[in-house]
């Protein structure tokens, strides 16, 4: 009896979330021409830029750089698009949530969801650059460690998300702080320059940096199929630390979305 | 055999609201300070910029019964479906159902404007608590109850109000309800929908269906309800038969 009513919740929040995914996916895409491709753009040009900025003009000592780029671009991407539309999905979703009782937290994860399959569908890019550098285009640890990222990454950004949505309910203020946060923690990670180019000295203070240990996981298992355990430790840190926050942060407000919405 | 009573007594009442007071705190008013202060604090005596909808009321509804709710506009009419639908919480009292309910059924509310009507039935259905199996096996029922087929492909943004409404009720009604919650849907359609759904509900009076309906319309309320609850300032002025309230508050 008691396993069968925690059965019948997981199935309907699983159904939740499906209704929900597609429609996120719907909206994102209707009306656009080139639907997918926009996803990919975005990543794209970044890494011309930086490419043309860092390696041409600024000559940084870092070989294969294109590729360097592009797989701490790709996840970053995925991080920033969630945290930007994920602060929204209460305010987005208002007429769902006056109406109709739902574990409201399902709306912002099923941003993260979808973002994390436009991700997922940007690996076999990843792996044309790694053909392009003579590299391995796969190792068998990856069936291992990619999914375990997956899990990772979203539940890290399903933490901060839901403290920056829950919050924007009640002051707007918190999207222009959020869009201010995504361009600091951009240049916080190691995104177009390597972990060990720091300072020892500055090194601690940059992994306060949620972003920085996940952006070091994902080039070591691309670039060389590594997992290292020390940025895995850092990295659950930040998410137990941030879930806690998170979670008490919308269980004192979520009671109040139907009206302030 | 006392106990037993009381239990019996519970199932009975479907809705139950016990000296229910339900306040809306006023925007642009909590300042920060305010707000990293309140968080610390139980939710208490914040009295000062809240507006009172709802005033210490107390009443119950039980299985079956088809009541109405009628007053002024703001009075606090669609505050008590929204605290029995369970989207809302009263600041005090208690507010107890006993059943699974349907959704508050309002103009336009909880759908997307653009996804047609098939996605939007399903993202309805499911967050209403319908198992997604079913909804499928039903969804064309409810397309056609809700006579939108030639339309049924386009995003719900190019719908008219009247057919929304239809597409509202139609999926509330054909998902088995055990409490249907109606804020004001049936002003919108044409006569002959209108019709439909009145008989609609009238089927579910007679299967023991419990139903709230918000109206304006008197018509409407004489021919469904059998007892009326007229909610003035924020209180409630009479609960009795449905024509004794209704001469009294159409005077």
């Amino acid at each position: 009896m008691f396993l069968k009513k925690i059965f019948n919740k997981i199935n309907r929040n699983i159904d939740i979330i499906k209704v929900l995914v597609y429609k996120e996916w719907i909206i994102k895409y209707k009306g656009t021409y080139l639907g997918y491709i926009w996803s990919i753009a975005h990543p794209l040009i970044l890494t011309l830029v930086f490419y043309v900025g860092f390696k041409i003009i600024m000559k940084v000592q870092i070989e294969n750089y294109v590729l360097f780029l592009i797989v701490a671009l790709f996840p970053w991407q995925w991080f920033s698009n969630s945290l930007a539309i994920g602060t929204w999905a209460f305010i987005a979703n208002q007429s769902l949530i006056k109406k109709m009782v739902f574990p409201k937290y399902l709306l912002p994860l099923s941003n993260i969801i979808v973002d994390s399959i436009h991700f997922a569908i940007s690996i076999p890019i990843i792996m044309l650059v790694l053909y392009f550098y003579n590299k391995p285009i796969f190792y068998l640890q990856w069936l291992l460690y990619i999914p375990l990222m997956f899990l990772l990454q979203t539940l890290l950004i399903f933490s901060i998300v839901l403290i920056s949505s829950t919050l924007n309910v009640f002051y707007r203020d918190i999207d222009r702080i959020i869009s201010l946060l995504i361009m600091l923690i951009m240049y916080a990670s190691p995104i177009f320059y390597s972990a060990n180019m720091i300072p020892k000295k500055l090194l601690p203070f940059f992994y306060l940096n949620p972003v920085f240990p996940l952006v070091n996981l994902w080039r070591d298992i691309f670039m060389n199929g590594n997992f290292n355990l020390f940025d895995l430790l850092i990295l659950l840190i930040h998410i137990i630390f941030w879930l806690a926050i998170g979670f008490v942060v919308y269980k004192k407000y979520e009671a109040f979305f139907a009206e302030r919405t | 055999m006392k106990l037993f009573l009381q239990k019996g007594l519970k199932i009975v009442n479907v809705v139950e609201f016990i000296n229910v007071t339900k306040k809306y705190t006023l925007f642009h008013n909590i300042s920060y300070k305010e707000a990293i202060f309140n968080f610390f604090k139980k939710e208490k005596i914040k009295n000062k910029n809240m507006f009172l909808a709802l005033d210490n009321i107390s009443f119950s509804i039980k299985k079956g019964e088809a009541v109405g709710i009628v007053g002024k506009n703001g009075s606090g009419k669609s505050t008590i479906l929204g605290l029995i639908a369970g989207v809302l919480k009263p600041n005090g009292g208690k507010v107890k159902v006993s059943t699974n309910v349907s959704p508050l059924l309002e103009l336009g509310g909880g759908f997307h404007p653009d996804l047609n009507a098939y996605e939007n039935i399903r993202l309805n259905g499911v967050l209403l608590g319908v198992e997604l199996k079913k909804i499928e096996k039903n969804i064309d029922k409810i397309i056609e109850f809700a006579e939108l087929n030639e339309f049924k492909n386009q995003p719900i943004r190019t719908y008219s109000s009247g057919m929304l409404a239809r597409l509202g009720f139609s999926i509330v009604t054909q998902l088995d309800p055990q409490l249907l919650l109606i804020d004001e849907v049936l002003a919108v359609g044409d006569s002959k929908f209108r019709e439909k759904c009145i008989n609609t509900m009238l089927d579910f009076k007679k299967k023991n269906i419990t139903i709230i309906l918000v109206s304006h319309n008197p018509d409407d309320i004489k021919v469904l309800c059998d007892r009326v609850i007229w909610i003035d300032n924020h209180k409630i002025k009479m609960d009795d038969k449905t024509d004794i309230v209704l001469r009294e508050y159409l005077k």
